[in-house]
């Protein structure tokens, strides 16, 4: 009588597998709701002022507006 | 420590909207608001007057006066600019302000608003400067790459003025004294009164 060839992963362990493997998963994957991205900048940064009046293009700007109408 | 401000010359605004639409432009401003407007009074008749109008950066400015969450923030440079991360979008600040400077998307249902939107002086807003991040929420920051707001870059009659407010108001002066007569900045007359000359 021909015996049927044994598998090499049985249910039971391939369910077993499947079971550990989705626990990993779940505890290595970011969770589902992460910190809301907020502004970046701190009270200091976003209050440091930004003009430049040495740069050209407001030297030229201010030059410009001179001009007798 | 300059302080930043705009000044609308009436006497030379034709009324050509290229300071809305080089706004709109530069910041890629959603349908639906527009952070400057210019705004005609007498339209047709003798005395019609023209005026770009957008946020003029208060010095105490009421729309942080009346915030609920403290989204608002003056920099060092008097510009107020505000957080739409911290913005509740209640709209406060838009009946708070007499320009007319607040504007809101309106994304949602049921009435909301949205995060609120207003003129940034071209100076962005809490995220780190000209990043990705502040272009989407805020625009483009062209204080910090040493440019002054587009609007008035853009202003074919030089009508628009903006930059130190010291310089400005030396500019317009010297523009005052060269016409010979009083005062075309929209609104002098309301507050100082009509006998006053400049």
């Amino acid at each position: 009588m021909k015996s049927e060839p044994k598998n090499k992963l049985g249910r039971r362990e391939f369910l077993r597998a499947l079971g550990a493997g989705a626990g990993v998963a779940a505890v290595s994957a970011a969770p589902l709701a992460t910190p809301a991205a907020a502004d970046s900048e701190n009270n200091d940064e976003k209050r440091k002022a930004r003009y430049k009046a040495d740069s050209a293009s407001v030297q030229t700007y201010y030059r410009v507006n001179r001009y007798p109408s | 420590m300059a302080r930043m401000k705009f000044l609308c010359d009436a006497d030379r605004c034709i009324e050509c909207n290229a300071c809305v639409t080089a706004c709109k432009n530069e910041h890629e401003v959603p349908w639906g608001i527009n952070r400057r407007r210019v705004v005609t009074i007498n339209d047709g008749k003798p005395g019609e007057r023209s005026v770009s109008m957008a946020c003029m950066h208060c010095t105490d400015a009421p729309c942080a006066a009346v915030c609920p969450v403290d989204a608002f923030y003056t920099t060092a440079d008097a510009v107020v600019l505000h957080s739409k991360d911290i913005c509740i979008g209640c709209g406060y600040c838009f009946y708070a302000c007499p320009f007319g400077a607040p504007q809101y998307p309106k994304v949602g249902n049921f009435g909301s608003r949205g995060k609120m939107d207003k003129c940034t002086f071209c100076a962005g807003g809490p995220e780190a400067d000209n990043s990705k991040e502040e272009y989407e929420k805020y625009g483009a920051n062209r204080l910090a790459e040493g440019k002054l707001p587009l609007c008035a870059e853009m202003c074919s009659t030089k009508s628009l003025l903006a930059g130190d407010g010291d310089i400005i108001a030396q500019i317009y002066k010297a523009r005052v004294i060269r016409r010979g007569y009083g005062s075309g900045a929209w609104g002098w007359q309301t507050a100082y009164s009509e006998t006053i000359a400049t």
